[in-house]
């Protein structure tokens, strides 16, 4: 899928070819059953794990609360350090600002450190408009930018390939590719065929995991170190961020550094942690001779003011997303925006819209594993749940399924009526599973089955069990 | 002022549907959110600071090595030793804050190229809860240094470990540099399959030198 064709809206169609493609189920497999594996063993280190969520979740509601506050702290404190900051309310507003500060700068050429915010603002697109040349540094990034693919995982973008897709890739691209099946020897070809391009950029642009506001730093993690690589070479390092970035002190990032590399990759620490404060000073040499923090919106003060406001107490961890069975069996891509999984069918709709992504609150089990493993305790499923309450009262539910949960309604609320029908539901059923456990395709039901199989009842029906018992109890 | 910015700040205020409290209101609760830090710092009471900190840093992950040296006038040599042990000719990128030790034996620049094979270089300190290495940038410590060499040697004095993230900064230490680092082993990446590997872009190799 190619970046340009991509929307929420085609969610179904999409979801169902995704569950179709063998490679994809393998990546997936292979990286979310690694993710589980390592998250689990780096918490038995960290019986803290429960208060310190409970920390987290306190420090974004406080910031979140007095965010007008902070912001204004933050902007007085980085202006002092020699940073400009500028503010965006729209992902149109903010590439303009980043693009006509690279002619500014006269850049010919970008490197660029993965940020999630430079996705959802559409940034790749706008400079590729603006005719310059964008070098992606994060590994997964640099994999997908020669794809010409959206990213399908917020902190593996490249998520969805394997392997053997990425060494067909970098054969093709590279201009000294090393290939031996290795994952290694991969990964020294992306090195070798990067490093220059550190050197030549004009610009380095990186987004934020946290903005402090008492020092006016922006604070970036990765494991690669592609970030300080990128931003100190440049004449100009220009930052994109939320807005919701924002915490009061850097003790506050501290501890949501704790509990976001536990949970992205299941590691104690980033490999690297940096916190930027201004451009290069006067006694310096190196580094960037201006520095430019864009901060955009982008919907987030309106989820303030709705139920959606825990949702802005993300912070990109994606362990909702490795946890999720949905995003398990179809990968990021047919959920059509930046942000995949129970966090993105959150994100999605409130910034897009509801109509556009009104499929994404209802690809969900409500299995509730996604809000059980947030570190920053985002109620995701009544989140999602709120949302598919809004489709329906905004009738953006498909007439055919709103007639059949009104249908289902009706019969409900008739309580011999429903034992009646249910009773024979059951029973036609269990004639039809023919006493495999498992029904591998069911009439009126074509399409539900085509991706999987319906549990045959394994009994009657509770009320004809429990009123068995009754009697036999007499 | 931009017209973005008042807007912002307008749908902020309106979202909250009240006036901001006072500045010392806000404070008083912004003081109160982390009332113990210790509640959210991982135990390792059965270690002492530099074991937890060697530990962590040489782990299967980070995969640094670790020697240990009585004073930085031992830094050269053992430089030297880990060329040899390397099998890597005798010639390193120093930061300036190095440059005045003994580095005769050694082809010592102060420039980094960005294919540098090994760069030398001087934390401020560490952090035995990860085994982080903190670097601040400056004249005398360039953070390039820290990032491009293939092979990068870190020096840190033992007494500039401490046991938590917090003590990076705690309210008595030096102002803010333009790039603080916490370099917690050596670069990697996990973004083929999930599958860890060391030397993404920054260092392959890193050999933390103890000092004391
Ligand atoms: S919603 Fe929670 S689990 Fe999901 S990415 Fe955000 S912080 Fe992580």
């Amino acid at each position: 899928m190619s970046t340009a064709l991509r929307s929420p809206a085609n969610f179904k169609r999409d979801a169902a070819e995704a569950v179709t493609k063998p490679s994809l189920k393998i990546a997936l497999d292979r990286t979310t059953g690694l993710l589980q594996s390592r998250r689990v063993d780096v918490l038995k280190a960290y019986p803290e794990f429960e208060v310190t969520r409970d920390v987290g979740a306190r420090i974004k509601d406080h910031t979140l609360a007095h965010l007008d506050h902070y912001l204004a702290e933050f902007e007085k404190n980085a202006t002092a350090a020699g940073a400009v900051v500028h503010w965006a309310e729209t992902p149109e507003e903010a590439c303009k600002i980043v693009i006509d500060l690279c002619r500014q700068a006269d850049a010919k050429s970008v490197t660029r450190v993965k940020s999630m915010l430079g996705e959802e603002i559409g940034l790749p697109g706008a400079l590729a408009a603006a005719g310059i040349e964008r070098v992606e540094t994060d590994l997964a990034e640099h994999i997908i930018q020669l794809a010409d693919e959206p990213p399908s995982h917020i902190v593996i973008p490249a998520m969805h390939k394997t392997r053997e897709e990425v060494a067909d890739l970098f054969a093709e691209h590279h201009r000294e590719p090393k290939i031996d099946g290795e994952v290694g020897t991969l990964v020294e070809s992306a090195r070798g065929e990067l490093r220059p391009k550190y050197v030549a950029a004009d610009v380095g642009i990186s987004g934020a995991n946290f903005l402090i506001a008492s020092t006016g730093s922006i604070c970036t993690v990765t494991n690669e170190g592609n970030a300080e690589l990128t931003t100190e070479l440049p004449r100009m390092h220009i930052v994109t961020a939320g807005i919701e970035k924002i915490v009061p002190e850097p003790e506050h990032a501290l501890v949501l550094l704790r509990l976001l590399a536990r949970s992205a990759l299941g590691t104690e620490f980033t490999q690297y942690t940096s916190f930027f404060t201004g451009p290069r000073r006067a006694d310096e040499t190196v580094g960037p001779e201006s520095m430019h923090i864009v901060l955009v919106d982008n919907g987030r003060t309106q989820m303030l003011a709705t139920e959606m406001r825990p949702m802005l107490r993300c912070i990109r961890c994606a362990a909702c997303i490795n946890h999720c069975p949905v995003y398990g069996a179809i990968g990021g891509h047919p959920y059509g925006a930046t942000y995949p999984g129970p966090m993105g069918s959150v994100l999605t709709p409130a910034l897009l819209s509801l109509e556009v992504a009104k499929d994404l609150p209802h690809a969900c089990t409500l299995n509730g594993r996604c809000q059980e493993v947030c570190p920053v305790k985002i109620p995701l499923p009544d989140l999602i749940r709120s949302l598919r309450d809004d489709t329906w009262r905004r009738k953006l539910v498909p007439k055919p399924a709103r007639l059949a949960v009104q249908g289902w309604a009706w019969v409900a609320a008739r309580p011999t009526l429903y034992r009646l029908t249910s009773g024979m539901a059951n029973r036609a059923l269990r004639l039809w599973s023919r006493g495999r456990p498992m029904i591998a395709k069911l009439p009126l039901a074509g399409g539900w089955t085509q991706g999987r199989d319906f549990p045959a009842p394994t009994g009657p029906t509770f009320m004809q069990q429990y009123k068995a018992q009754q009697r036999a109890k007499r | 002022m931009s017209n973005a910015r008042s807007k912002i700040f307008a749908r902020i205020a309106e979202a909250r549907g009240e006036p901001l409290p006072s500045a010392q209101a806000i404070a008083a609760e912004r003081a109160a959110l982390v009332p113990d830090a210790s509640a959210t710092q991982p135990t390792f009471t059965e270690q002492d600071t530099l074991t937890r900190f060697e530990a962590m840093a040489t782990s299967e992950r980070l995969t640094a090595t670790v020697a240990h040296i009585a004073t930085l006038e031992d830094v050269p040599g053992a430089v030297a030793a880990y060329l040899a042990e390397k099998g890597l000719p005798a010639e390193a990128a120093i930061a300036p804050v190095l440059a005045g030790l003994d580095w005769s034996g050694i082809a010592a620049s102060a420039a980094i190229t960005p294919n540098q094979p090994v760069a030398v270089t001087l934390a401020e300190g560490g952090v035995a809860e990860t085994g982080s290495l903190i670097f601040r940038s400056g004249p005398d410590t360039p953070m390039l240094h820290n990032f491009l060499g293939l092979h990068h040697v870190a020096v840190v004095r033992k007494d500039g470990i401490s046991r938590y993230l917090e003590s990076v900064f705690a309210p008595d230490a030096p102002e803010l540099p333009r790039i603080m680092s916490l370099v917690t082993g050596t670069s990697g990446t996990a973004d083929i399959e999930a599958v860890n590997i060391r030397g993404a872009h920054g260092p392959r190799y890193l050999h933390i030198l103890m000092v004391g």
